[in-house]
């Protein structure tokens, strides 16, 4: 896997990469700032900045857990939405890629066109409709409200009608002949062979369904219901200046709380995260 | 494939018997399209020729329209989308592009591990970003302002100040997203031929060379992917602009996203709302078509 480049120029590419890491240090400030924010005791001070606190204190951690925000409520919930997100959406992918991908059915190209068009068109563009949708089902402010209209996801559809295309058709002619039932064929010999495909997917989901704010902070109205995106953004607001006294060291708190599942995530999985990236970038 | 069947109607019917089970598996995935992907949109188009609050509803034909283009503060929210895209997608990409091609011979280890680096900020989210960077560019408790006092300089209101506001918020933005672009160009630089490069040093060509000639032209598919992507993302710009400046200050950093979620869900103005998620649908399509025609012509 290697890629022989004889270094013509050691020396510029020592300071590529000395640059390269200069920017990284610089994007990952930010988080190292909250880590530290969270630990410092900052109500209404101006205190000077310190790369590391002098006296470093849990206060805000337990602050943050004891006060009238149900945090953990919030958490709860960002798993819910984006848990039963994930599943039905993925589900939804796989049995209509298979469908697109193995079968041939009258209108297939007309109804594979609509949803690669609904592809192109912006969250903002269906709100309104979505909104007033939503209000008549009596689903605001409940969960079911934020994950019933993020469960079709196009390009979700699109990749997964990828993947089912690389199904071999034999093996699913094998099942038929042998008086295998279609939802047996599905479920039993065309699902095990696209499992990776299925956890990429679900990855990427998942991080869209935690990652989504504008809906929630729409729907979810009291604060029992929130999920962790919009209660920490009620915390910021808050320490910005709102009413209440000035206090970063309480909405930084939250933030690392709010960022360590995804992180935990992130590193259990990076395989995953990178293949989902690519795959509509380089594969098309 | 298909037979010839003199009668074709019955042969349709037959059709469509015989692959019933095709339908039903698609059944549950298209009925939600159909509700929550395709009817909304359709209801958009409709909504934005009426007067549309949760009171009333009245006829306006291009009403909206013509409110809105003749309004100085959405044509300068319009072209916000405009300048935000010059801001970000130059940045975005160039960036991207050189730790791309810096990392991309190192070691599997050291590679990874820069993107990860890089890519963590988009595994936390806007909404935990814009919280830190509120902070650092808080005027009187942030971390910018005690640098910049540090040194001597003066004070600035990264987010207040008219003239650094969109900057500062696209500053975030960037930290935020470079991530998945450089991705993309890492597995782009991957795949390219190896022989390629083989050949072009034995013919003697420099470091400089085989990038601009090799690696730019072959990645260029990936580079308008990544363009088109930034473009729609910039233009649908959301959660970083509410939390940092609410569009602020006098509409200076307002996106057209935001604008949407205001005019909707602060102001009560649903058709007014509609018509600018029309306009915003419209300019996202026409701006890829071009990204992707122009792509082909060069």
């Amino acid at each position: 896997m290697k890629n022989k480049n004889p270094d013509r120029d050691g020396l510029s590419s020592a300071i590529k990469y000395l640059i390269v890491t200069l920017l990284a240090l610089f994007f990952l400030m930010p988080l190292y700032w909250m880590v530290i924010g969270s630990l410092r005791e900052m109500i209404g001070t101006m205190a000077a900045p310190e790369l590391w606190p002098a006296h470093p204190t849990l206060r805000n951690y337990i602050d943050l857990f004891s006060t009238n925000y149900p945090v953990l409520r919030w958490m709860l919930n960002s798993f819910l939405i984006a848990g039963i997100t994930t599943f039905l959406s993925v589900l939804v992918c796989c049995t209509m890629g298979y469908a697109f991908g193995k079968k041939q059915f009258p209108g297939k190209n007309l109804l594979f066109l609509l949803i690669l068009v609904t592809m192109m068109l912006p969250k903002q563009a269906s709100l309104i409709p979505l909104f007033i949708l939503t209000k008549k089902l009596g689903l605001i402010d409940t969960i079911w409200g934020v994950i019933l209209p993020s469960i079709s996801w196009p390009y979700g559809v699109f990749l997964m009608r990828q993947f089912m295309q690389e199904v071999p058709d034999d093996l699913i002619e094998c099942a038929r002949i042998e008086g295998a039932g279609e939802l047996r064929i599905f479920s039993r010999i065309v699902m095990p062979l696209v499992k990776p495909a299925v956890s990429t997917l679900s990855i990427i989901m998942f991080m869209q369904a935690w990652g989504d704010f504008m809906w929630q902070l729409i729907i979810l109205k009291s604060k029992e219901n929130w999920t962790m995106n919009v209660g920490l953004s009620v915390l910021i607001q808050n320490a910005s200046g709102g009413a209440n006294v000035i206090n970063y060291g309480l909405a930084m708190a939250g933030g690392c709380f709010a960022a360590l599942p995804v992180i935990i995530i992130f590193l259990a999985c990076q395989k995953y995260f990178i293949r989902g990236v690519t795959l509509g970038a380089v594969k098309g | 494939m298909k037979r010839q069947s003199p009668l074709k109607k019955r042969g349709l019917l037959h059709e469509i018997v015989r692959q019933r089970w095709a339908y039903y598996f698609l059944l549950p995935g298209l009925v939600l399209f159909l509700v929550f992907s395709i009817y909304p949109v359709l209801e958009t188009i409709r909504l934005s020729f009426f007067n549309y609050t949760l009171k009333k509803q009245e006829f306006l034909g291009l009403g909206n329209y013509l409110r809105l283009f003749q309004d100085p503060r959405f044509v300068k929210v319009f072209l916000n989308g405009f300048r935000y895209a010059l801001y970000l997608v130059p940045s975005v990409v160039i960036l991207a592009l050189f730790v791309a091609n810096t990392v991309v011979r190192a070691r599997t280890s050291i590679q990874s591990l820069f993107r990860g680096a890089f890519y963590l900020p988009t595994v936390v989210g806007g909404v935990v970003i814009a919280a830190v960077w509120l902070w650092m560019y808080h005027p009187l408790n942030g971390l910018f302002n005690y640098v910049l006092e540090f040194f001597g300089a003066k004070p600035v209101m990264w987010l207040a100040d008219s003239r650094y506001a969109m900057a500062s918020v696209s500053l975030v933005v960037l930290t935020w997203t470079v991530g998945t672009p450089i991705i993309v160009f890492i597995a782009g630089q991957l795949g390219i031929s190896p022989e390629l490069y083989e050949a072009a040093r034995i013919d003697g060509a420099s470091g400089r060379q085989l990038y601009f000639r090799i690696t730019l032209p072959l990645l260029k598919p990936v580079i308008v992917f990544v363009v088109t992507m930034e473009i729609i993302a910039v233009f649908q710009l959301w959660e970083v602009v509410y939390l940092l400046t609410e569009g602020g200050p006098n509409y200076t950093t307002m996106s057209m996203g935001y604008l949407i979620y205001n005019t909707a869900f602060v102001s009560g103005k649903f058709g007014l709302a509609a018509a600018q998620g029309v306009i915003l649908t419209l300019t996202i399509l026409l701006f890829s078509l071009i990204t992707l025609k122009g792509s082909r012509e060069i």
